[in-house]
C-alpha cells in the first residue's frame, strides 16, 4: 500500500525527472524503508516534488507571471477606475519562441564534441548530429522526428544499430541559451551503445 | 588556464557528501546514501529524493557522469544478479577538480576560524 502511494508521489514528478531517476528511486524505496523509515522517505520525496516543480521546471516563471497578472488586477481596481488589464498576457510571455531552436548547438558528450543543427524548413524542422565517436572519428547523422513544443525540443538519431532519442530544452542564462537535455538509448542494440547521457550546448 | 569554478564552489552539504562518497569509487544510488550515512557517522541522513535532485544538477554540470555498462560489467562490487534499476555514477575529472576546490576552501576556512579564535581568546581573570 504505501510502496504504490511512493509510486504515485514519484508519478508526480516532471517526466523528465520521473524517467530518468524514478526506478532508481523505488529500488532505493524498496532497499530502504524498512531501514530508513516509511515517514522519512515520504517527506524526503515530497520535498523533491516541491523543488522538481518549483526550482527546476520554471513552474515558478508561470507562478510569478500569473501573479503579477493578479496584482496587476488589484491594483488597477484600486487606483485606476477603468477596465483592468488581463493576466493571461504576463504568462504567456515567459513561453520560448521555437525559432531560437534554429541554428548550431555545440556542446560535449562524455567529454567529446558533439554538434546539433537545427533548422526550420516551412513547418518541417530538419537537422543532423556531428559527433566524435570513441575510436576518434568524425560521424554524422540526420536526426529524425523532431518535435519543438515550447522551451522543449525531443528528437531521435540513428547510428549504425544504435537507435538513441534526445530531450532537451532551453535554459536562458546570461550568456545566452543553454540546449540541455538527455540522449538515452531506446534499444540495447550493443555494449558501446549510449544508455544514458546528458548533453549541454551551447548556441554557436 | 584557471578554472572558473564559483558557479559550483562553495558546495552545498549534500553535494559535498555524494562528491566524497563518489571521490574513491563508482557508486549506485543507495551505495551513495549508505557511503554518506557512513562518513557523517549518521549524522547526515540523505533521501532518495534529495540524492537524485542533486545528481540530477551534477550530470548536468558534468560534475558526475553514469558509467558505461562495460564499465559497471568490470565493477567487482558488480554481481550478475545485480538489479538491473541500479545505475553507476562516478566522477569526471571536472567534478575532481570541484572537489579539490572545495576542500581547499574549507581548509583555508578552518585555518581562519582556529586563528581568530586563538587571538581573540578572552582572557580568564584570575
Amino acid at each position: 500500500m504505501t510502496r504504490a502511494l511512493y509510486q504515485f508521489l514519484l508519478w508526480l514528478h516532471p517526466p523528465f525527472f520521473r524517467q530518468r531517476f524514478g526506478e532508481e528511486m523505488l529500488w532505493i524505496y524498496d532497499e530502504s524503508a524498512a531501514t530508513h523509515g516509511v515517514l522519512a522517505l515520504f517527506t524526503d520525496g515530497l520535498a523533491s516534488l516541491a523543488r522538481q516543480w518549483v526550482m527546476r521546471a520554471g513552474t515558478w516563471k508561470l507562478a510569478v507571471a500569473g501573479a503579477g497578472g493578479l496584482l496587476e488586477i488589484l491594483m488597477a481596481g484600486f487606483f485606476v477606475m477603468g477596465p483592468a488589464p488581463t493576466a493571461h498576457v504576463a504568462a504567456t510571455q515567459s513561453i520560448e519562441d521555437p525559432a531560437q531552436f534554429s541554428g548550431t548547438w555545440k556542446g560535449s558528450l562524455r567529454s567529446r564534441p558533439i554538434e546539433l543543427v537545427l533548422a526550420k524548413e516551412g513547418t518541417v524542422w530538419r537537422g543532423e548530429i556531428h559527433f566524435q565517436s570513441p575510436d576518434g572519428a568524425l560521424r554524422s547523422a540526420p536526426l529524425e522526428d523532431i518535435r519543438v513544443a515550447g522551451d522543449s525540443v525531443h528528437l531521435r538519431v540513428q547510428v549504425d544499430d544504435s537507435d538513441m532519442t534526445f530531450s532537451g530544452k532551453l535554459v536562458p542564462g546570461t550568456l545566452g541559451s543553454r540546449l540541455v537535455g538527455a540522449l538515452q538509448a531506446t534499444a540495447d542494440a550493443s555494449d558501446d551503445l549510449i544508455s544514458y547521457s546528458t548533453l549541454q550546448a551551447f548556441h554557436a | 588556464m584557471r578554472e572558473d569554478l564559483s558557479p559550483l564552489v562553495p558546495l552545498s552539504p549534500a553535494i559535498l557528501h555524494i562528491l566524497t562518497a563518489l571521490a574513491g569509487e563508482e557508486r549506485h544510488g543507495y551505495g551513495i546514501m549508505q557511503e554518506v550515512a557512513r562518513q557523517s557517522e549518521g549524522q547526515y541522513k540523505l533521501g532518495p529524493g534529495t540524492l537524485y535532485d542533486n545528481l540530477q544538477k551534477l550530470l548536468e554540470h558534468a560534475v558526475v557522469e553514469e558509467c558505461s555498462r562495460r564499465s559497471a560489467a568490470d565493477n567487482p562490487r558488480r554481481s550478475a544478479g545485480d538489479d538491473p534499476r541500479r545505475r553507476y555514477y562516478r566522477l569526471t575529472a571536472f567534478g575532481r577538480r570541484v572537489l579539490l576546490a572545495e576542500v581547499a576552501r574549507l581548509e583555508g576556512v578552518v585555518r581562519h576560524a582556529r586563528l581568530r579564535l586563538q587571538t581573540n581568546n578572552p582572557r580568564r581573570a584570575s
